[in-house]
C-alpha cells in the first residue's frame, strides 16, 4: 500500500507536473531513506525540497498519560463566581476552546468581559496576570461596563492585600490598577464574516508580538455567520476552518479561547426548540459547550452541555454591577 | 513501487527506460496498458523481450490465489475478538470488536462518542496489556477523563499509570496528517508483525471534522477555484479540458476520503487490527415520497408527501459503506441514559439495541438490554 502524492497539499499545479513526470506514488519520490535520483532532481528543481519533507512529515505521539500531566498542571481562568468555577472544573481552560451560548440577555457579553478581566489578576493572587484580545463582532463591548468590573477586581485585590499582608502581594498590587486592566484587553471590531477571517487568521502574528495575551474572547462568533453568507455549506466550511485557527492558536500560544453563540429555533415536525446556532457540525467542532440563560429576579444559569471531562451539570450565578458573582442564597 | 525502474527487470536498462519516459510510460500500468507492437517501436526490443518484461511485471505485482482452506484458516488464526468492556455492548455486537473490520460510533453532538472512545481504550489498554491507538482529529482526548474511569474501577496508581502508558494519542490538525499518521503506523506495524500483535485497535475520533474543510468546495464557489487554477495552470500548454478535469478531482474531498478508506481497509486486513471511527449524525429535515422506517418519526403532509426528521451520519453516501457495523448511539430522556443502536451491519441484526449509562465510570451498561 503506497502513498499517492495527490494525499499531499499540494498546489494543483505541481500535483499535475507530478502526474505529468509519472510520478504516482510518494515512495517513487521517496523511499524512505531519501528521494531517489530523479526524484530528487525534480524536486530540487521545484524548490519543494522542504516543502514535502515537512508536508510527509509524521504527527508526533503522546501517552495518554504525558497529556493528563499536561492539563493537570494547566491554568484555569476563574469566572468569580465559584458555582461556574466548579462546573468547569476550576475555570476557563487555558489551552482550550470553551463555547458559551445563550439567548440575548443571557450574560453572554458580560461573562466574556468578565473573563477580561479576570485573566490579569497578579499571580500572586492565583491569577495569571496575562492580557486579553477582545474581538468584537456585535458591537457588543462596553469600555465602561469593563471600567465597573475593572474596579472591582482591584477594590477586591487590594482587599485580599491588605488582609494577607504578604510583600509579594504588596508589590504587586501597586501595578495592578484600573487603567493598566482596561490597557491589556486589546480590541479588534470587525462589521462581517470577512473582517472577522481576516482577524482570527492574524491573530498568530498578533500574539508573536503580545506574548502576555493569555486569553483570546470572540463575541459573538455566530453573528457574522448568520447574515450575508448564504450558502450554508460555504458556511460550515468556513466556521470549520475557523474553529481550527483558533484551536491551533490556542495550543501553539496556550492561551484561552472563548467564543460566544447565538440560539436558534429548530423546527421539527411538530414541535419546535431552542438550540444553539450555527448547526450540528459546529456543535460537534466545539470540545466545551456552556449554555447561560436568564432566569427571573436577576439569577443567570450556566448548564455544561457538552465536555468530554465533566458530566452534564448547572450552576446559578448572577451580574452585579461589580460583575459575575456568585448567588448568595443558593435555590435548590 | 508503480514507476518503473532498473531493479525490476534486467531488460529494462537506463536507456530504454528513457526511451519508455519520453513517450510518457512511468508505471508498470502504463506498460502494461500499451500496445505491443508499439512498446517494441519505443524500446527496440524483440517481442519475446517485451513478453517477458511484462509477465515478470505481473508476477510480481499481481495477487495471487490462496487455497479457501488456507485462507479460512489464516483468518482463524489470526482474528480476534476484543471485548469493548461494556457488558451490554458486547453482548450486542457479538462478544466485541472483530479484528479486520471497520466499525463506526454515529451520534448527534452531545450523544457519548468520545465517552465510548475513552472508556474503549481505557478498557482494552488494561484488559489486554496492548497499545491502543488514538487519534485525535478536535483535540478532545482528555487524559483526566480517562485516568478518572480508571481510578473508579479501584485500580493501583502505578497501574493506571501503565495502562495510561499504552493510550498512545496522536493529535492531527487535518486530513493530510492522518496520512502521514497512517502510513508510519502501517510500516511500524510491518516491523513487529511477527507472531504477535501489539497494536489490535485504532480509534478515530473524529472523522468527519477532517472533512468538513472540503465542504462546498465543488459547488458554488469551486467554480470560481477552477478558474483560478486554469488560470494559473495556462502556463503549462495542456488542452484545457485536461486541467479542466484534473482539478474536479484534486479539488473535491472525495479523492482522499477514497484514499483514507483504501489505506484503512488495508491495514485493518494486514495486520488484523480493528478500526473504530467516530461519525456524526446529523438531523435533516426532508421532505420525501416515501415513509421512512420505524426509527425515524414521521408526520404525513398534504397529499402523500411526508416530511421525515431523520438523522443520518455525515459525510455523504461515499462513506456509508465502507464500516461494516455502524452503531447509533443517542440520549434518551435523561442526561446519564444513552441507546445504542446497531445501524447498519453485514453479521448483526439491525434490530438489536442496548442500554448504557455514562457517568463517573465512564460508560457503562445498564440493565434492560434486549
Amino acid at each position: 500500500m503506497l502513498r499517492a502524492v495527490t494525499s499531499l497539499p499540494l498546489p494543483g499545479s505541481l500535483h499535475l507536473r507530478l502526474r505529468e513526470t509519472g510520478f504516482v506514488y510518494y515512495e517513487d519520490l521517496c523511499d524512505g531513506k531519501g528521494y531517489g535520483p530523479e526524484g530528487n532532481k525534480l524536486v530540487k528543481q521545484w524548490g519543494i525540497d522542504e516543502q514535502l519533507k515537512r508536508l510527509a512529515s509524521v504527527p508526533p505521539t503522546k501517552s495518554a498519560l504525558d497529556i493528563w500531566q499536561e492539563e493537570c498542571t494547566s491554568p484555569h481562568i476563574v469566572t468569580f463566581s465559584k458555582a461556574v468555577d466548579d462546573l468547569l472544573d476550576g475555570g476557563i481552560v487555558v489551552g482550550e476552546i470553551t463555547e458559551l451560548c445563550g439567548a440575548p440577555g443571557s450574560g453572554k457579553t458580560q461573562m466574556s468581559l468578565q473573563v477580561c478581566v479576570d485573566v490579569q489578576i497578579p499571580r500572586s493572587f492565583g491569577g495569571l496576570e496575562g492580557e486579553a484580545l477582545f474581538i468584537d463582532t456585535s458591537s457588543g463591548f462596553t469600555p465602561a461596563r469593563l471600567k465597573e468590573m475593572a474596579e472591582a477586581c482591584v477594590d477586591h485585590c487590594q482587599l485580599v492585600a491588605f488582609h494577607q499582608d504578604q510583600e509579594d502581594m504588596g508589590q504587586q498590587i501597586e501595578n495592578f490598577t484600573v487603567d493598566a486592566v482596561m490597557q491589556g484587553v486589546y480590541y479588534v471590531a470587525t462589521h462581517d464574516y470577512v473582517e472577522l477571517l481576516a482577524a482570527i487568521y492574524s491573530i498568530n502574528d498578533f500574539l508573536h508580538q503580545k506574548r502576555q495575551v493569555r486569553l483570546v474572547a470572540v463575541d459573538s462568533l455566530a453573528f457574522p455567520f448568520r447574515n450575508g453568507i448564504l450558502n450554508s455549506l460555504l458556511r460550515t466550511r468556513l466556521l470549520c476552518d475557523v474553529m481550527q485557527e483558533l484551536r491551533m492558536v490556542a495550543v501553539k500560544h496556550n492561551v484561552a479561547v472563548l467564543v460566544t453563540n447565538q440560539l436558534t429555533t429548530k423546527i421539527g415536525p411538530g414541535n419546535s426548540h431552542l438550540v444553539p446556532a450555527l448547526g450540528d457540525s459546529f456543535g460537534h467542532y466545539s470540545n466545551q459547550r456552556l449554555m447561560l440563560g436568564n432566569l427571573q429576579r436577576g439569577r443567570y444559569a450556566a448548564v455544561l452541555f457538552k465536555s468530554t471531562r465533566r458530566q452534564q451539570s448547572s450552576a446559578e450565578f448572577q451580574i452585579l454591577k461589580s460583575g459575575i458573582r456568585d448567588c448568595s442564597v443558593s435555590v435548590k | 513501487m508503480a514507476r518503473l525502474c532498473t531493479q525490476m527487470n534486467p531488460l529494462l536498462e537506463e536507456r530504454v527506460l528513457k526511451r519508455l519516459h519520453q513517450r510518457k510510460i512511468f508505471t508498470i500500468v502504463d506498460i502494461l496498458q500499451e500496445n505491443a507492437d508499439k512498446l517494441i517501436q519505443i524500446t527496440k526490443l524483440s517481442y519475446k523481450e517485451i513478453l517477458q518484461i511484462r509477465q515478470n511485471i505481473i508476477a510480481n505485482y499481481s495477487a495471487f490465489p490462496v487455497k479457501g482452506i488456507d485462507a479460512y484458516n489464516e483468518i482463524l488464526s489470526n482474528t480476534a475478538l476484543i471485548p469493548s468492556g461494556i457488558e451490554s455492548l458486547d453482548a450486542m455486537i457479538g462478544g466485541g470488536f472483530l479484528t479486520g473490520k471497520i466499525y463506526e460510533v454515529c451520534g448527534s453532538s452531545g450523544s457519548g462518542k468520545t465517552q465510548l472512545c475513552l472508556t474503549v481504550s481505557a478498557h482494552i489498554a488494561h484488559d489486554f496489556k496492548q497499545e491502543v491507538h488514538y487519534i485525535d482529529t478536535k483535540t478532545d482526548f482528555s487524559g483526566k477523563r480517562v485516568q478518572e474511569v480508571l481510578e473508579s474501577k479501584g485500580y493501583h496508581d502505578e497501574v493506571i499509570g501503565a495502562v495510561m502508558e499504552r493510550i498512545r494519542v496522536t493529535r492531527i490538525k487535518d486530513v493530510y496528517e492522518l496520512f502521514s499518521f497512517l502510513q508510519h503506523l502501517k510500516t511500524s506495524l510491518h516491523h513487529d508483525q511477527d507472531g504477535h500483535h501489539s497494536v489490535r485497535i485504532i480509534i478515530l475520533d473524529s472523522l468527519p471534522a477532517l472533512f468538513f474543510p472540503f465542504l462546498g468546495k465543488n459547488l458554488n464557489d469551486g467554480k470560481i477555484s477552477l478558474f483560478f487554477h486554469c488560470k494559473r495552470m495556462s502556463t503549462y500548454e495542456l488542452p484545457s479540458y485536461t486541467v479542466l478535469y484534473v482539478m474536479i478531482h484534486l479539488l473535491s474531498g472525495l479523492t482522499l476520503m477514497n484514499q483514507m478508506a483504501n489505506t484503512m481497509k488495508y491495514i485493518v486486513t494486514e495486520y488484523h487490527v480493528t478500526f473504530l471511527v467516530v461519525n456524526l449524525a446529523m438531523q435533516l429535515l426532508e421532505e420525501e415520497n416515501v415513509a421512512g422506517d420505524g426509527s425515524n418519526e414521521c408526520i404525513p403532509q398534504d397529499g402523500n408527501l411526508v416530511i421525515c426528521d431523520t438523522m443520518k451520519p455525515a459525510l455523504g453516501k461515499y462513506w456509508l459503506d465502507i464500516p461494516c457495523t455502524r452503531l447509533f448511539i443517542h440520549k434518551i430522556n435523561s442526561t446519564e441514559r444513552r441507546q445504542i443502536a446497531v445501524m447498519k451491519s453485514t453479521s448483526l441484526s439491525t434490530k438489536k439495541r442496548c442500554k448504557v449509562l455514562i457517568n463517573q465510570k465512564g460508560v457503562i451498561s445498564a440493565l434492560g438490554s434486549e
